[in-house]
């Protein structure tokens, strides 16, 4: 059975950019969906859960999950991944989300 | 050119926005889209919890720039190290290019003190801010190129090189504009 899968997406809400850079600029589309766009729709079509903080609402969030963010840059992100609760690298989880259902 | 500067309103959100994007040869990029919808929302709250949070100026009636500012110790991990301190930050400032060169940054500049200056903000308990900062974006948004640009501009604007205010990055280049000494 495929692991459960989770995205936070960690982001500044005053910047649009910081949101496009959250998403790689965007990670999925330059690696996986190659589509120009529709990430979510396609990491909710796949069973991914995906979680979005704004980090000016979510100040305790990011300073305990995403520390490295730099509040002076409004282009700041960050990104975390999980397969059934554990939070793993995104290459690991791109290796999970693109195996076949038969791999597990 | 005739240049007015107005306070950002539930009214305007979509003139800031689309001047921050609206050069982008990424405008159509659905993500940056969704970014702009995301920063919509966000504005409408902040307008309610902080006042207008941005400037925008206008030249002969069309934005053509803005400044975006919030109070500096709302942010993440600045609130731990700024939580004695009535700092506003300068998210962003931003001319379009082509209206770049005629001092309309100079006026958004000119205008956010002068508001800063007499405005009560509810977030440091209705008093006023001291002291305006901003990270300079050679260093905090990884453009050294524009390093130089920045520190003419924002020197000649009357802020000062402030090299021991809180920086959690260590990347340096924070610039500040005291409000009350």
């Amino acid at each position: 059975m495929k692991p459960r899968m989770k995205v936070e997406i960690y982001y500044f809400g005053c910047c649009a950019w910081s949101y496009f850079f959250a998403y790689g600029g965007g990670f999925l589309d330059e690696e996986w969906t190659r589509v120009g766009g529709d990430f979510r729709e396609r990491l909710e079509d796949n069973g991914v859960q995906v979680v979005e903080i704004n980090l000016l609402e979510n100040p305790e969030l990011a300073e305990r999950h995403a520390s490295q963010i730099d509040p002076y840059n409004p282009f700041s992100s960050h990104q975390r991944f999980f397969l059934d609760d554990k939070e793993v690298s995104k290459e690991k989880f791109f290796q999970a989300l693109s195996a076949p259902e038969e791999a597990y | 050119m005739k240049v007015e500067i107005r306070d950002l309103g539930t009214e305007n959100i979509d003139d800031l926005i689309s001047v921050c994007v609206s050069q982008s040869r990424l405008r159509q990029a659905k993500t940056l889209a969704e970014g702009n919808l995301r920063k919509k929302m966000w504005i409408e709250k902040a307008l309610e919890v902080f006042g207008s949070c941005a400037k925008i100026a206008y030249a002969d009636d069309k934005p053509a720039g803005f400044v975006e500012f919030y109070p500096a110790p709302m942010f993440p991990i600045l609130r731990n190290m700024l939580k004695d301190r009535k700092a506003v930050l300068i998210m962003c400032v931003f001319v379009r290019t082509d209206y770049q060169g005629r001092g309309i940054g100079s006026n958004l500049l000119r205008a956010l003190i002068e508001d800063l200056k007499q405005r009560a903000i509810i977030y440091f308990g209705n008093e006023r801010a001291n002291e305006i900062a901003i990270g300079s974006w050679g260093s905090h948004t990884g453009f050294p190129e524009a390093l130089p640009r920045f520190r003419r501009f924002f020197l000649k604007n009357g802020f000062v090189e402030a090299p021991d205010f809180p920086d959690p990055t260590g990347k340096g280049g924070i610039m500040i504009y005291r409000l009350i000494d």
